[in-house]
């Protein structure tokens, strides 16, 4: 009769401790799914409320340096340092100054990139420029220079 | 029995995280994307129209009288003006309506944009709403 109990409390303290182990494992990757979840959603979030439009004139772009107006018409304040700027496919370092020097580029407020001269030379002709946020809401822009 | 309850409570607590963060995430991306179409609906209906462009040398001066012709409340701080490419908020000496200064550019209303040191007779002006929609403009 004893050892019989003893078999049983040994079975019993394996089968819970074999349960709390797989209940452990499972709510771990449960969890980090919904960490994952909110993250996601967090960042597509962000994207959705950011928008940018490129305000050159088309035909009148200043070039060397190249000088681009970025207009923040999204809802949220951008990092304007965090732009990625490319020409014609060619991945271009700039400078980005907002209006009055202000620090925040907040909704409606512009932002002007400067590529210099050294870094890409802008030839005459049909060019294609692309904007891009950290958020990855883009604006593609074509102009032409003489 | 007791490893059964261990297991359905930790799934509970577990699943109950899960269902929270789906729930609310999906709330902020449906707010998201409705604001996304909201703005969108609201650039649809912006439209702007020159009424007049005035260059006065004497005074090196461009004045700019555009018209909301469309049927969207505009901001007047966030408008900005380009003259011959070069964008030109710095050198903007007025914006008025009904040579009153306001914020807020309501459908129908005439905003005066004038702008200073302006060298010589311009080729090319933009005057770009709040919203991002711009009107371009070339002399005649």
């Amino acid at each position: 009769m004893s050892e019989s109990t003893a078999v049983h409390l040994i079975f019993f303290i394996v089968v819970t401790a074999a349960a709390a182990g797989a209940a452990t494992m499972l709510a771990t990757q449960m969890m980090e799914f919904g960490q994952g979840v909110t993250e996601r959603t967090s960042r597509l979030d962000a994207m959705l409320a950011t928008d940018i439009v490129v305000i050159n004139d088309p035909s009148k772009v200043a070039v060397n340096p190249t000088q681009i107006y970025v207009k923040n018409i999204g809802t949220r304040t951008i990092a304007p340092t965090s732009l990625t700027v490319i020409i014609d496919g060619k991945y271009v370092n700039h400078t980005a100054v907002l209006q009055n020097n202000a620090v925040r580029w907040a909704p409606g407020d512009v932002v002007r990139l400067t590529v210099s001269s050294a870094e890409m030379t802008v030839p005459p002709g049909d060019h294609t420029l692309r904007v891009s946020t950290e958020y990855g809401t883009t604006d593609i822009f074509r102009f032409r220079t003489s | 029995m007791s490893a059964t309850l261990v297991l359905v409570v930790a799934l509970s607590y577990a699943g109950a995280q899960v269902l929270n963060a789906s729930m609310s995430g999906t709330s902020d991306v449906e707010r998201a994307r409705h604001d996304l179409g909201v703005r969108a609906e609201l650039r649809q209906q912006t439209t702007l129209q020159y009424s007049s462009v005035v260059y006065l040398p004497v005074v090196n001066t461009l004045t700019i009288e555009i018209k909301n012709t469309g049927d969207t409340v505009l901001e007047v701080p966030k408008t900005n003006t380009l003259i011959d490419g070069i964008l030109r908020d710095v050198n903007v000496t007025s914006v008025t309506i009904g040579g009153v200064f306001v914020e807020t550019w309501l459908p129908g209303e005439t905003l005066v944009i004038v702008v200073g040191d302006v060298k010589q007779s311009p080729q090319f002006a933009k005057v770009v709403a709040s919203n991002g929609v711009a009107k371009h403009w070339r002399p005649a």
